[in-house]
């Protein structure tokens, strides 16, 4: 019961907090089932457009379609509609530590359930809910933390419980900012192998930020880079050369870059 | 509780900044000027009278509780063991009747009165609506504000009182004059706690697309709700305290036979009571830190 | 992994999940006492909504509580505000005054009483080597002081806030006589002491240890750490906790006079024994307004403490 893998576009999109502009001037578009990473040094605004994505921050100036809606015009309702096709790993986690793994996976379908039913299946999971998150978790290499609290598990067990709740939600798209900050090296490759493979599997668009640039030039197929809130390459990753990407993170300064 | 000390607040000299120092010269005047004006000195503290008497006799009394009654007692009454647990038993009834109503009115009142609620709550679509619904909605939220405020700013015995007056002695008025009150410090308590927690949950859930009663419910909520317990519980521990003094006003809790005890001058009775009162509190605090050592901190 | 397999491994992590038996434990017994309590015969709701009961409350509210002198003339505001002011000179003033003044004077001693004893309860620093949990070098002799005097202290401050007040103002009355208000300051001091006591007690014993210990380490001991590091670093949450229990011992206050002292209870329960309820109700809600004013005012002085 996956949602159809879902299509972004975003044109001219500008985003300032009563400061320098955090995002200026972005366009691109990602088609259905594409598998895209968001690269760039810390502060290039990579965390904003992925929020943007889902909607949870307007855009200042510019358009951003999911679907070809655009988010701008969309009822609440609609939003909301189009939020639960989304899956989003936000870098805090967002779980809920006090509660255990399996409520906290649920809670990513609660949405399509109502309030007495989502309040059913927080106190109390029918077998096959238990078996699929089950199943979900082992992918992920967490099942024997089924029935643990949030709190009781390490940071890189945490992770993989908020990427559990994601795709729990059976989403068209999936969202991930820095899904792989708080792995060891092994980990986060086979992590990301995971999610890449699940995303060609389940045909969903896939769409990270990732700090580990060598992780992404690997698995990645297609990568754009951020700097400043303005977009420095977007391309197929096999294209793009070694010196953009030491531009991009500033280790060869090309002045040139910021007088357009 | 986390103290929020570092190590730049370690100077002695920081006890005499900033505005703790002004609070601290208040408090002090003011205790002063309160100690003037009640006309109190500490010489007034020495017993007069036979007070010394029965303060010696009162305090010797305590360390051998009566174990039976202190007076002829007509054949066939219970023994004072028995009547004590029924006194503890009754006071532990009103108390359980008066915090779980109290419950009952103080988390919903709790939830309508955070701001939390009305900002989960979710705008209307039309900008006219929304602006009768903001109206509303400020109106009904400082309307219930001030009911809490009002319910809680009456002290228990003084509900106590006029329930009495209003509907006689009887179990009502003991589990509403507990009710409304503890109700409203519920109330206010918990929406303070809600206001406090983490919104990082309650923002994920939302980008599920969860509707926002249920961004309130099961993202907020669970992040409130061990803080919220806990609170219960201690305030389950003041509505014993609150229901055993009760009993000055004629219900039949441990209030009412400490009181006729110590008139009759059945000092070592009076300790049976109050030992019996004692223990509870000190069961019921030793549980409650056990669960904030083990459940609620980890 | 087949469906079957999978499911005894999911029964398996579900028996073998984390539970806490006492929280299990306090919440079945709290439960069932509350069902117990309830269907108790001393909780006959039923009992309590008679007829007679119902005619007494109408009456109640229709006529006790209304104002006596505009019981026989038609209703004006001027007479309320006359009759109103009138019970607030007469009595009002004087003893909203006084109540003021108790709880001030109550909680300022409970303050002094708490300090000392939070103090002497906390377990990291009531120890022969405070804020130094690996030091094992000191004599047994005074660990075991050290141990006595943390035990007394704990044992003192339970007792303390175990009794109510009101029973402890009753018995304090009996001793000191009604003369004075001390029995009243008295019995709030102790209990809130009590309460302070514990509350401050966890202030010291939540404190980072690691600023305390840059004194211990170059050698101070009991008596500076409480001159530099206990005073200065948890004056902020004590005050914040005074002005909390400040807010109740103006509730309790009013209360307390009803057993004799000159505090609002006094002329209330007066009231009360004339059956005069609409000067009852009237200066129940003078009261009600002083606990709101205080509650304000604590609210401020936390808002403002807090901000350092």
């Amino acid at each position: 019961m996956n949602h159809s893998a879902l299509s972004f576009s975003l044109t001219e999109v500008s985003l300032d907090f009563d400061g320098p502009a955090v995002l200026e001037g972005l366009s691109f578009r990602i088609e259905p089932g594409e598998i895209v990473a968001l690269v760039g040094p810390s502060g290039a605004g990579k965390t904003s457009v992925l929020r943007m994505l889902n909607g949870s921050l307007p855009s200042a100036e510019g358009s951003v379609l999911v679907q070809d809606q655009d988010l701008k015009t969309l009822p609440t309702a609609g939003l909301r509609e189009l939020r639960s096709q989304i899956g989003f790993v936000p870098q805090s986690f967002g779980l809920i530590p006090n509660l255990r793994v399996i409520q906290n996976v649920i809670a990513g379908r609660i949405a399509r359930m109502g309030t007495l039913g989502a309040l059913r299946a927080m106190l109390h999971q029918r077998a096959a809910e238990l078996d699929e998150v089950h199943e979900l978790l082992e992918s992920l290499g967490i099942e024997e933390k089924l029935f643990q609290r949030v709190d009781s598990l390490s940071g890189g067990e945490q992770q993989r419980v908020a990427i559990a709740r994601a795709l729990y939600q059976s989403p068209g798209a999936l969202l991930a900012d820095e899904p792989l900050s708080a792995l060891d090296p092994a980990r986060a490759r086979e992590t990301l192998l995971i999610l890449v493979q699940l995303a060609r599997s389940q045909g969903l668009t896939l769409v990270l930020s990732l700090h580990d640039i060598g992780l992404a030039r690997e698995m990645i197929p297609r990568l754009i880079g951020l700097r400043d809130g303005r977009i420095q390459f977007d391309r197929v990753t096999s294209e793009i050369e070694d010196h953009e990407i030491e531009a991009l993170y500033g280790l060869k300064p090309s002045l040139g870059l910021h007088e357009e | 509780m986390k103290n929020e000390a570092r190590l730049s607040d370690v100077h002695p000299l920081r006890i005499l900044s900033g505005r703790r120092r002004w609070w601290m010269l208040g408090i002090v005047c003011a205790a002063i000027w309160a100690a003037l004006g009640l006309g109190t000195s500490p010489a007034q503290l020495i017993p007069s009278g036979n007070g010394i008497e029965i303060l010696e006799e009162f305090l010797a009394a305590g360390l051998t509780p009566a174990l039976d009654y202190e007076s002829q007692v007509p054949a066939g009454t219970a023994p004072l063991w028995a009547k004590v647990l029924d006194a503890l038993r009754r006071t532990l009834i009103f108390a359980a009747t008066g915090m779980s109503l109290a419950l009952a009115i103080g988390l919903p009142l709790g939830v309508l009165t955070s701001t939390a609620w009305w900002r989960e709550s979710s705008p209307a679509s039309s900008w006219s609506r929304r602006w009768i619904g903001r109206l509303g909605r400020s109106g009904a939220f400082v309307f219930l504000r001030a009911l809490i405020a009002f319910m809680r700013s009456i002290h228990e015995l003084l509900w106590a009182v006029l329930l009495l007056a209003a509907l006689g002695l009887n179990s009502f008025s003991a589990v509403w004059a507990i009710a409304i009150p503890y109700g409203g410090t519920l109330a206010k308590v918990f929406s303070e706690m809600l206001d406090e927690a983490p919104r990082d949950s309650a923002a994920q859930l939302h980008d599920t697309g969860a509707t926002s009663l249920q961004v309130f419910l099961f993202g907020l909520m669970p992040r409130a709700l061990p803080d919220m317990a806990a609170y219960t519980f201690y305030r389950l521990e003041c509505a014993v305290r609150s229901s055993a003094v009760l009993g000055f006003f004629g219900f039949p809790t441990l209030g009412y036979f400490v009181k006729l005890a110590f008139v009759n001058q059945h000092y070592h009775e009076v300790w049976s009571y109050l030992y019996a009162l004692i223990f509870v509190v000190v069961v019921l605090e030793f549980v409650s830190s056990l669960l904030r050592e083990r459940v609620v901190i980890r | 992994m087949n469906s079957s397999s999978r499911r005894t491994q999911v029964e398996a992590l579900r028996r073998a999940r984390p539970r806490s038996r006492l929280l299990r434990g306090t919440v079945m017994a709290l439960a069932s006492w509350t069902l117990y309590a309830w269907a108790s015969p001393e909780i006959a709701l039923g009992d309590s909504l008679t007829e007679r009961r119902l005619t007494n409350f109408q009456n109640f509210i229709r006529e006790e509580l209304w104002p006596h002198a505009l019981r026989s003339e038609p209703f004006t505001f001027s007479g309320l505000w006359a009759w109103g002011h009138g019970i607030w000179n007469e009595v009002g003033a004087s003893s909203t005054l006084a109540t003021l003044q108790i709880s001030i004077l109550a909680i300022a001693l409970s303050a002094v009483l708490a300090w000392p004893l939070s103090i002497l309860a906390a377990s990291n620093f009531a120890t022969s080597a405070p804020f130094s949990p690996e030091v094992r070098d000191s004599s047994r002799g005074k660990q075991l002081v050290w141990t006595a005097a943390r035990r007394a202290s704990r044992g003192l401050a339970i007792l303390m806030r175990a009794v109510p007040e009101y029973i402890l103002a009753f018995l304090l009355l009996a001793v000191l006589g009604p003369r004075t208000a001390w029995p009243a300051v008295l019995a709030l001091a102790i209990h809130n002491g009590g309460i302070l006591a514990r509350l401050g007690g966890e202030v010291v014993e939540n404190l980072e240890p690691a600023p305390v210990r840059s004194l211990t380490a170059i050698g101070g001991r009991h008596g500076g750490l409480v001159v530099f590091a206990l005073i200065p670093l948890t004056m902020g949450r004590n005050l914040l906790y005074f002005f909390y229990r400040f807010e109740t011992c103006v509730r309790e206050a009013t209360v307390l006079g009803m057993l004799g002292v000159v505090s609002l209870g006094y002329w209330i329960q007066d009231a009360r024994s004339k059956q005069y309820y609409d000067e009852m109700l009237l200066l129940v809600l003078f009261g009600s307004g002083l606990v709101i004013l205080a509650d304000l005012t604590s609210a401020l002085a936390r808002r403002s403490v807090r901000r350092g």
